[in-house]
């Protein structure tokens, strides 16, 4: 028995073997390709996506730092810079300005500077505060399927090893195949609810190059926080990409300081029309006449053309500080997610555009909502047009349960303000942390 | 089916599974110790071909490049688990060489796997990729990291302890007919 007839021997026999492996072994292969979405080209996608929203965040704080400072340089809004509280009449009735002495002042650029120096000082800022793991078995795989099992090493001895599949394992692969391949609408869908605490505030994309251009409205007015709440389907496009699609309400705005409301110890009322508080989201419509409304730091209160009687002045007190302007709009976005992510918790980076529809525009009075408008911000467009970016989590808590907590920002296109006061361009932003739940039918 | 694979189609993973584990489960079983194990090389395998496959070039055969990546990640898995034998080990193992051509004629390949699958390690993998894969001492040296003299003392004592065993495995099985 020399060499050559051994190698030719073995070569013979086992150069073309061909064994059925066991049914499971395709199984535990697909589970790992499941979970090792970060592996290979995926990186690199997933460091390409990181790269964008990293920049998208980078480009967005750069472009508000240079609007903060652009106001901030324009000479009239530095003149502007309020004094002293001490400032305020003693009688406690501060100057109001009537809204032709106004608009005949800002064509002085000097007078304005002399008449904003004798300003009172801002308030402090008083901010409205409102309130996916499977086992090794894929879903749909019967649990009929037999798995691997180290416990028992002998019971694939090498006599047992040329086995043919069962033809009930054969069936089940077969049935697992056609389920995955007759996946219907359904199955890609995902169906949730959200609510999330919200951070709003607005930029400007442009000055305001009109009557009210002086008004430094950036330091008189602030943020608020709020809240949003929505239903939410997702239908997976592949096993990366996903569109999301919804109903949402959501709430935005901010407050305005400075403006110190008084009112008859009989709750009279003083005018016959109603003033008007000229905000950054254009006017505000007071329409309760029982307040009188004074601005504390610049010009912002245009009284109606009525005398008020001196003793009734006198007679007035103070009841509140600051408004609040909300914003109340349904919301249908659409966004696309792409996974990041797809170990035990799914990351996914996604963005869109939601299309926003004006529900509500009331204005309440100091820094509480719970309680009745008294007047409504005037002029605002009705359809607004907004970008959605973000990441989405998804943390599995059943066996098809998932929790979601999702860091999302939200930028206006377009100017919500559309007709009446020109006080510049001005885009409301939202950054909210939506925290919810969905179930993956 | 390709198309799908690098899609990420399930579908069409399990096609090219379905069409090729079975000539790969025949080699893995080849490289490896006993039938679990070379299901772990199988599926580690696999888990390279699809994660791999966007690389393949169309150069080659698919099924040569599926081969060669089996191939390689039995060696990956057992190159690490080789040891040197010391001389008492190789003077300890039974070995007798009889010519019996025409009985070893009628074992089985079962029988034959299982005669490769005893092997040590060492030899085993000498042995397979000489013998049935074809690539010489000093290929073999690179891919093991070894010196080629070792390969080919890795290889003459393969071959006596096949030739042993044949035997043995030949008279019991004439004892029996």
């Amino acid at each position: 028995m020399d060499n050559q007839y051994i190698d030719n021997r073995f070569k013979e026999e086992l150069q073309g073997l061909e064994v059925n492996p066991p049914v499971e072994t395709w199984l535990d292969i697909s589970d790992a390709l499941d979970k090792s979405t970060l592996a290979g080209r995926n990186y690199v996608v997933m460091r390409a996506a990181a790269a964008i929203a990293v920049f998208v965040v980078a480009a967005f704080s750069l472009w508000m730092i240079l609007f903060e400072q652009s106001f901030q340089d324009d000479p009239i809004v530095q003149q502007a810079a309020p004094v002293s509280m001490d400032a305020v009449p003693s009688t406690g009735i501060p100057q109001t300005v009537n809204s032709e002495m106004l608009l005949a002042d800002l064509s002085q650029p000097a007078a304005i500077g002399n008449y904003q120096a004798n300003l009172p000082q801002p308030l402090p800022v008083f901010n409205s505060v409102l309130p996916h793991n499977i086992q090794s078995f894929p879903p749909g795989v019967p649990n009929s399927l037999p798995r691997r099992s180290l416990t028992s090493p002998d019971s694939h001895n090498l006599s047992g090893n040329f086995q043919p599949l069962t033809d009930n394992a054969v069936s089940d692969v077969q049935m697992y195949l056609k389920s995955e391949e007759n996946k219907s609408f359904f199955s890609n869908l995902n169906l949730g609810a959200h609510f999330a605490l919200q951070y709003n505030y607005r930029a400007f994309a442009n000055q305001s190059t009109g009557s009210y251009r002086s008004i430094p409205f950036n330091s008189l007015e602030s943020q608020i926080y709020t809240f949003s709440a929505g239903l939410n389907a997702t239908l997976a496009l592949s096993s990366t990409w996903a569109i999301q699609t919804g109903l949402h309400l959501n709430n935005m705005g901010q407050f305005v300081e400075g403006i110190l409301a008084y009112q008859h110890p009989e709750h009279k009322s003083l005018y016959n029309q109603n003033q008007i508080v000229v905000t950054s989201f254009g006017g505000v419509t007071v329409y309760d006449n029982s307040h009188h409304f004074s601005d504390q730091s610049s010009h912002r209160v245009l009284d109606p053309d009525e005398y008020l009687d001196p003793k009734i002045l006198d007679a007035l007190k103070k009841t509140d500080e600051g408004l609040t302007q909300v914003f109340q709009f349904l919301e249908i976005p659409v966004v696309f997610r792409y996974k990041l992510i797809g170990h035990h918790v799914d990351l996914h980076l996604k963005g869109g555009m939601t299309a926003s529809y004006l529900l509500n525009r009331d204005v309440y009075m100091g820094s509480s909502i719970f309680q009745s408008p008294i007047g409504q911000t005037q002029g605002l467009r009705q359809f607004n047009f907004s970008v959605t970016g973000g990441f989405a989590m998804q943390v599995p808590i059943g066996s098809r349960l998932y929790l979601n907590l999702e860091p999302t920002a939200q930028l206006f296109l377009n100017p919500m303000v559309q007709d009446g006061l020109n006080t510049g361009t001005v885009l409301p932003y939202s950054f909210s942390l939506q925290t919810g739940v969905s179930y993956r039918f | 089916m390709i198309k799908g694979c690098l899609q990420g189609r399930k579908t069409d993973q399990y096609r090219l599974y379905a069409l090729y584990s079975k000539k790969m489960f025949g080699v893995c079983l080849r490289y490896a110790a006993n039938y679990e194990e070379a299901q772990d090389v199988l599926q580690d395998g696999f888990i390279k071909v699809f994660q791999n496959l966007s690389s393949f070039k169309w150069k080659g055969s698919l099924e040569g490049w599926i081969r060669r990546i089996m191939v390689n990640t039995a060696i990956e898995k057992y190159r690490g688990k080789m040891y040197h034998l010391s001389m008492e080990e190789i003077a300890n193992e039974e070995i007798s060489i009889n010519n019996h051509h025409q009985a070893t004629d009628i074992l089985h390949a079962k029988d034959i796997l299982a005669l490769v699958q005893k092997l040590p390690v060492q030899y085993r993998l000498v042995f397979n990729l000489y013998a049935l894969e074809g690539f010489s001492h000093k290929e073999i040296g690179d891919i093991l990291k070894i010196s080629e003299s070792t390969s080919r003392s890795n290889l003459t004592r393969a071959r006596m302890i096949l030739k042993d065993k044949l035997n043995k495995e030949s008279e019991v099985l004439l004892r029996v007919i």
